[in-house]
């Protein structure tokens, strides 16, 4: 027989205890039987014979008892009988279970929520295999910061030349692009430009179809890989898709294989990918000073990273050596692949709303420890007289922590609820601005609520069950119902647990005031354009159709495009401009030198927010021109170039001056191609720049002097209403009938898009502080019920005495003000600490403000008065006779 | 040391129950009448010692219990040996007559 075996047998008692109690019992008795039997046969008398046999046997249920020590094991079955005998402890006072069970899962419930979308979002691992294997490369030089782009020239040469990748591949910019088909309107789709060994790299394989290969890279087929949504949302899962071909951004693909649904992953790309597209880095080799490339590759097995960046090394010299005009000081940077796609401040906001959850918990903890320390104070006697016969302490503290074990785990199965309907809503509240992200309860999500189950209950049970052990056994037997010797601790105890659950609901709603504050900011700030009524949208003309920057075709389809959309009913104006203040990134910045300064040392010259605008669209954008004049028709290829500048911009560089007519230009002092400033325009902020009071240059040209294929529109608008976009969409397939417009939306829209996941985060920890404060509220109403309840004697005979009503209301009032004064002075150093630390890893959000925060102590502190006013007001309407005869 | 003692004693009844059990199969109180019998009426187990040996023996695998019906036609729990059980008596006689031979070298010598 196995262990496995010998452990089932002694298991057996568990689950079959009835049925071996009586088997064994039929087999005493059949024992018995036989003796007395066997008695008569020696010739005594029937019943002679049955003593006889009873006194040979000896005790049965001692023997019985020691049968049983023998065949289970002792400690589970005590375990169990500790269960059945706490969940009848429990059922005696069903008000405590289901209010520590209701907070409970409310505690769980939160913190799996938190848990889960920390393990979706800033824990999250990309699914490629061999992980470690796969590498980012990235290209530097001294003009471009350290995470560059490659030139199609240079990912050329170096794939050629390197030997430390199994397969190294190239990602162009993912653009959205439009898809058209015969008979139906163009549909705009993102499209990601990939070179013929990505999958590879990645380790990923279509799920229906082929790869692309390197043989087709070379012969520049042009070919597509749909993503699974795209194949199943756009084409209906047409089994047969592989081998027909689609019209991309006006040009025939063919469409080779469907991705994993794996890819569709949001959390994977920066936004869903409708097709990859195979793309030919050599068709531009000659390209050496403009990154185009993301690099990513797959190591040979057993190649380290250092080797990786020492081979780099040694290219990059080969590169600069013989290019040395566009790859001076080039060098390209080896890094593990980063397989946590989401941003920064999406990690920070799910590492705060963990932190602020875990806090909401240790309330939880803290509330059901003091109302476990009241019911073991009253069972102090109990405890008292079971430890006096012969029970050991460990015993009775593991009653009391199995009890509070049994409370943990139903809040932590209801808590799995809470957690799934929390994600459900939260599914719904992020989706703004991560597409279809779910939240799913996996084993690890139930795992983590487990754990956390069982530290609870540890957390709320040990600290009370030890002390209530601890007491003096001669005091606690001799006590009277109340007075015990251990008391002066003990409330010196629960006082603590109150003004700590004080201290950290004050924090919790100071952070939240933080937020509400910051978000408040961010809305009302003054842009410095006007965002109501206005729409944005990107257009990405083909090259092969209208040619590259500054190609007059692609002038001309601006132009087309203005007066058609103009002509829009709905529309108020239209303009174009290249990038947009409202999307843009903070990369699209632009050196430059000021006519009769000292050129700027390399690396220290000025930077402005450079944006290339046709005339109507300062008038679109309601942005004001403050001195000098708007562009003109007459600013156009070939005449003088101009430029105007910003507000800030003016005074920083011509303090005192007049900035119009002023001259600035590009650093290269041998050809710095003078632009003259023709006018000044007031500040702008972007729609997704937070930073408040940030000072930055914008610089704009007119786009008639510098365009290119691709462009956002700005339309004024009537009316925010969704019928206007779909008008500007129709007019904009008047135009160009390959061409949907993408990203359209409102400006509105957009800002908010950008703050969504800060009014989430601040939505939620109002919510969070609001139960909070609930909670805590109900901590103090307990402990100075309680306390109330235990000087009913003193009261009775201060009453007696004399004492008027409102010395006895004072008298209880007394320790809750105490308690709340204390509470409110630790919250606000802790909350002062939580808003440094908040500005320093929240500086999206400038929600400082010592004025709301010092509100929201008064609002702690009058809601704990208020708990703490009823049980007052009950003392002083006792009965000093009755009271002084309170046992 | 009262629990040395104690394994001692539980050993060997452990080994005479399963010497008991040798040939064939028997109940509880065929086994005390049995070791009494082949002790010369020396030997009586306490039956507050037979039912928990029994459980143990049973536990490890030596001995299987079964219901059964007996020879006045009672409901009864016969008691077997197991392959292990079997193996295990012959190791323990042998340890056994070893461990006796010992002693009684010794006690004859001196």
């Amino acid at each position: 027989m196995g262990w496995l075996k010998k452990t089932a047998y002694r298991l057996q008692p568990l689950f079959r205890r009835r049925k071996i109690e009586s088997e064994l019992s039929d087999e005493i008795r059949t024992h018995l039987e036989m003796m007395t039997e066997a008695n008569i046969a020696a010739g005594m008398s029937p019943e002679e014979a049955h003593y006889a046999a009873r006194r040979q046997f000896g005790g049965v249920e001692q023997i019985k008892e020691r049968y049983r020590d023998q065949r289970g094991i002792p400690w589970i079955e005590k375990s169990m009988g500790d269960i059945r005998y706490s969940v009848r402890q429990l059922r005696r006072s069903p008000g405590f279970a289901v209010v520590a069970i209701l907070t409970l899962a409310m505690g769980i419930g939160v913190n799996t929520t938190a848990f889960t979308v920390l393990y979706r979002l800033p824990l999250h691992r990309l699914p490629y295999p061999e992980p470690d294997r796969l590498i980012r490369v990235f290209g530097a030089s001294p003009q471009i910061h350290y995470k560059g782009r490659l030139s199609p020239g240079n990912f050329c040469d170096l794939r050629a030349q390197t030997t430390v990748f199994q397969e190294i591949a190239a990602a162009g910019y993912m653009d959205p692009g439009s898809l058209t088909e015969p008979g139906q309107p163009p549909q705009q789709v993102n499209i990601a430009p990939v070179s013929a060994g990505y999958l590879n790299v990645l380790g990923i394989s279509p799920a229906m179809g082929r790869s692309f290969t390197a043989d087709e890279e070379a012969h520049r087929e042009r070919e597509a890989i749909l993503s699974n949504r795209f194949w199943i949302n756009h084409f209906g899962a047409d089994p047969h898709i592989v081998g027909r071909t689609i019209r991309i951004n006006a040009v025939l693909h063919s469409i080779v294989g469907v991705m994993p649904p794996v890819l569709d992953d949001p959390l994977i790309t920066a936004a869903p990918v409708g097709a990859w597209t195979l793309d030919c880095p050599a068709e531009n080799s000659t390209v050496r000073d403009e990154g185009r490339y993301l690099v990513i590759g797959r190591l040979k097995p057993g190649v380290s990273l250092v080797q990786a960046q020492e081979e780099l090394n040694a290219i990059a010299l080969r590169l600069e050596h013989d290019y040395p005009k566009e790859n001076a000081k080039r060098t390209f940077n080896a890094e593990q692949y980063s397989l946590v796609m989401v941003d920064n401040v999406t990690k920070r906001l799910s590492w705060l709303v963990m932190a602020v959850t875990s806090a909401v918990l240790v309330i939880v903890c803290v509330n059901l420890a003091n109302l476990q320390l009241v019911r073991t104070t009253s069972r102090g006697r109990e405890y008292a007289i079971r430890m006096a016969l012969g029970s050991s302490r460990g015993r009775i503290v593991r009653q009391v922590l199995i009890e509070s074990f049994l409370l943990s785990s139903a809040g932590g199965a209801l808590g799995l609820l809470v957690a799934k309907w929390g994600n459900g809503v939260l599914e719904k509240y992020v989706t703004d601005y991560l597409l279809g992200v779910d939240f799913p309860i996996n084993v690890r999500v139930m795992g983590f609520a487990f754990a956390v189950s069982a530290m609870t209950g540890v957390a709320f049970g040990a600290i009370p069950a030890w002390i209530a052990t601890g007491a003096d056994l001669n005091a606690a037997l001799k006590q009277s119902a109340r007075v015990s010797s251990s008391d002066r601790s003990r409330h010196r105890l629960r006082q603590t647990l109150i003004v700590s659950e004080l201290a950290l609901a004050l924090a919790l709603l100071a952070g939240a005031g933080y937020f509400v504050t910051g978000m408040s900011r961010l809305l009302h700030r003054d842009l410095g354009w006007q965002p109501d009524n206005l729409l944005n949208g990107f257009i990405n003309l083909a090259p092969e159709k209208y040619g590259n920057r500054n190609d007059p075709r692609l002038r001309n389809f601006q132009e087309r495009l203005l007066a058609q959309l103009e002509a829009t009913p709905g529309v108020r104006n239209a303009a174009v401009s290249m990038p947009s203040p409202m999307l843009a990134d903070d990369n699209a910045n632009c050196e430059f030198a000021v006519e009769g300064r000292p050129a700027p040392l390399k690396g220290q010259a000025p930077q402005a927010f450079s944006i290339n605008v046709t005339p109507g669209w300062f008038g679109a954008m309601g942005i004001r021109i403050l001195q000098g004049r708007n562009f003109d028709d007459g600013d156009r290829l070939g005449a003088p170039r101009v430029a105007i500048i910003s507000q800030s911009m003016a005074t920083q560089f011509w303090p005192g001056e007049n900035a119009v007519g002023k001259r600035i230009g590009n650093l290269d002092s041998k050809n710095p191609d003078w632009t003259e400033v023709v006018g000044v325009v007031a500040d702008i902020t972007g729609g997704n720049d937070f930073r408040l009071g940030r000072v930055h240059y914008d610089l704009y040209r007119p786009i008639a002097q510098n365009c290119d294929s691709w462009f956002f529109v700005t339309v004024r608008t009537e009316t925010e209403s969704p019928l206007v976009q779909d008008s500007v969409r129709r007019a904009v397939a008047k135009v160009e009938p390959d061409l949907a417009i993408a990203l359209l939306t409102t400006a509105r829209g957009a800002i908010t898009g950008h703050m969504s996941r800060f009014f989430i985060v601040s939505q939620l920890l109002v919510e969070l502080a609001v139960l909070g404060l609930i909670l805590s509220a109900a901590g103090i109403y307990g402990v100075i019920a309680n306390l109330a309840a235990e000087r009913t004697q003193e009261i009775g005979i201060r009453m007696a005495l004399g004492a008027q009503a409102r010395d006895v209301l004072w008298l209880v009032l007394g320790n809750a003000i105490r308690l709340a004064a204390i509470g409110t002075v630790i919250g606000l150093a802790l909350a002062f600490v939580l808003a440094t630390l908040l500005a320093k890893t929240m500086p999206d959000v400038p929600g400082r403000n010592p004025l709301v925060t010092l509100c929201l102590a008064g609002l702690l502190i009058g809601v704990a008065l208020l708990a703490s006013w009823l049980p007052a007001q009950k003392a002083t309407e006792l009965n000093p006779v009755d009271a002084l005869r309170a046992e | 040391m009262p629990k040395e003692k104690a394994d001692l004693l539980q050993g060997t009844l452990d080994m005479l129950i399963l010497k008991a059990l040798e040939r064939d199969s028997v109940h509880g109180f065929g086994i005390s009448t049995r070791l009494r019998r082949m002790s010369q009426e020396v030997f009586r187990v306490e039956m507050g010692s037979l039912y928990p040996a029994l459980c143990r023996l049973e536990a490890q695998g030596w001995i299987r219990g079964s219901w059964g019906i007996s020879d006045n036609n009672r409901k009864a729990r016969y008691y077997s040996l197991t392959a292990a059980g079997r193996k295990q008596l012959h190791e323990e006689t042998a340890r056994w007559e070893l461990l006796s031979s010992t002693i009684r070298l010794i006690l004859g010598n001196s």
